[in-house]
C-alpha cells in the first residue's frame, strides 16, 4: 500500500462530492501534505508459519506503556504506530525504526508475517491468546472472541489516520468563515465509503487463507479474491454507520450498541471511522479530528508492510 | 498506479497468486518474513535521519522504544 497514494485519493475524494467553490480552492490540493499517522498490525510467526509462542519481546519498553509499539488484540499480535507527521516519508521512517526495533528483540527463529490473513492456526485456535493488557480492554476482547470468530481476530492491517493541516485548516477558514471542517472531512470519508471497491481492487492483498482459518462448517470462498479481509469472509460485524452528517454517524453507533449490534462503540469497524477521541459522542460537541481508513492490507511486497 | 487501473494482473491480490505453491502462499510468506528479517539484521544504523530532528532525535526515540538506559548497542547490531 503507497501511503502517498493514500494522500493523492483523499485529495479526490475532497474534490469530487458536490463540485462546489470549495473543491476548486488549491487550499484543497494542499491535503496532499496533510498530517498522517500510521497503525500497522503485524503478527510474530514461527519458522514453521504458525503463531509463535513466544512471549512479548523482553528488550523493549514494556508494551503497556509504550507509546510505538503495542500489543493489539492478540500477544501475538504488535500493533506500530507513528506519531502524526507532515509527510507521509517520516511516517515511514519511524515505521522502519520501530520495525527495526521489534525485529531486534525477536527470539531466535522468530519472524514477523507479511499477510494480513493469520499464518497457519491449530484446529481448535488453541493458539490464538488474547493479549492480557489493561483490564477494561481484555474483557472486551474476550466478548469480541465469543461472539465473533476468535481466529478472524488473529487479521492484521494497516490503519492510516489522516487529517488537515493547522495550515490547511487557517487557509480554509481565512478564505471563507462559512466553511465547516467537518464538512470537508464528511465529504471525504464518503468518498472513501463510496470507493471502497476501488481501493479494495488496487490494494487488496489477502488473496487466500491459511490452514483453519476456515472452519470445517463455514462457507468459504470458491476462489482467489482481492481482499478475503475486506470481504465478509474477514473481521468484522458487518455494521456501517451512515456518513450523512455526524449526528447520524453517531446515532447510528450509539442505536448499534443499544441494539447489540456492537459489542462497544470501539467495535465499529467501518472502512472509514470520524474520530475524536475514544467516545463517539465528543464528535458531536469537539468536531471531527481526523480521519482514520481501516480498508488496507498489508503489501507482503513490502517489508514495513507499506510503501 | 495507473498500470493497476489497466491491468488487473498488476494489482497486489493478482500477482500474489503467481507465488503460489501447490495452491498455498505459506511458502512466500515464509520466505519474505525471513528476507525482511535477514534484511533488517543487516541495516547497520536505523536512526539515520533522527540524529537532529526537531520533533523527536535519535537518543529520545532509543529511550521511547527501549526504555531509560536504552539499548544502543544491541539494536545497533541488529
Amino acid at each position: 500500500m503507497d501511503v502517498l497514494q493514500v494522500a493523492f485519493l483523499w485529495d479526490t475524494f475532497v474534490k469530487t462530492k458536490d463540485g462546489g467553490q470549495m473543491k476548486q480552492a488549491k487550499e484543497v490540493s494542499d491535503f496532499i501534505n496533510s498530517t498522517v499517522g500510521l497503525e500497522v498490525e503485524t503478527q510474530r510467526i514461527n519458522q514453521n508459519g504458525e503463531l509463535s509462542h513466544k512471549a512479548y519481546p523482553k528488550g523493549l519498553l514494556n508494551e503497556r506503556k509504550h507509546h510505538f509499539i503495542k500489543n493489539d488484540f492478540l500477544e501475538t499480535q504488535s500493533e506500530l504506530i507513528t506519531p502524526p507527521t507532515k509527510t507521509t516519508l517520516k511516517g515511514l521512517k519511524y515505521l522502519g525504526v520501530y520495525h527495526q526495533a521489534l525485529r531486534s528483540e525477536l527470539a531466535a527463529k522468530e519472524y514477523l508475517w507479511p499477510y494480513s490473513m493469520p499464518p497457519k492456526l491449530k484446529a481448535d485456535h488453541s493458539d490464538i491468546v488474547i493479549a492480557q493488557t489493561d483490564p477494561k480492554s481484555y474483557e472486551y476482547r474476550q466478548q469480541v472472541a465469543k461472539i465473533r470468530k476468535i481466529e478472524r481476530t488473529a487479521e492484521t492491517g494497516v490503519h492510516v489516520n489522516i487529517g488537515f493541516t493547522k495550515k490547511a485548516i487557517r487557509d480554509l477558514t481565512a478564505q471563507d468563515a462559512n466553511v465547516s471542517i467537518d464538512e470537508l472531512y464528511l465529504q471525504a470519508a464518503v468518498g472513501f465509503m463510496r470507493y471502497r471497491w476501488l481501493l479494495t481492487y488496487l490494494f487488496g492483498a489477502t488473496p487466500v487463507a491459511f490452514n483453519n482459518y476456515f472452519s470445517p462448517d463455514t462457507e468459504v470462498p470458491v476462489g482467489p479474491v482481492r481482499s478475503l479481509r475486506n470481504s465478509h469472509f474477514g473481521f468484522g460485524n458487518g455494521f456501517i454507520s451512515s456518513y450523512q452528517s455526524i449526528q447520524q454517524y453517531v446515532d447510528g453507533i450509539l442505536k448499534a450498541v443499544d441494539d447489540k449490534q456492537l459489542i462497544a462503540q470501539r467495535e465499529y469497524y467501518g472502512t472509514v471511522r470520524l474520530k475524536r477521541s475514544d467516545n463517539v459522542s465528543d464528535l458531536l460537541t469537539k468536531g471531527i479530528a481526523y480521519l482514520e481508513l481501516r480498508i488496507y492490507d498489508l503489501d507482503p511486497f513490502e517489508p514495513l508492510g507499506v510503501s | 498506479m495507473q498500470d493497476r487501473l489497466d491491468n488487473p494482473n498488476l494489482t497486489p491480490a493478482a500477482t500474489l497468486c503467481d507465488h503460489e505453491v501447490d495452491g498455498s502462499l505459506m511458502s512466500y510468506g515464509l520466505a519474505m518474513a525471513n528476507r525482511y528479517q535477514n534484511r533488517a539484521h543487516e541495516n547497520p544504523n536505523p536512526f539515520t535521519g533522527f540524529e537532529e530532528q526537531p520533533d523527536m532525535d535519535a537518543n529520545e526515540l532509543r529511550q521511547l522504544l527501549f526504555g531509560v538506559m536504552g539499548k544502543p548497542e544491541n539494536y545497533k547490531n541488529g
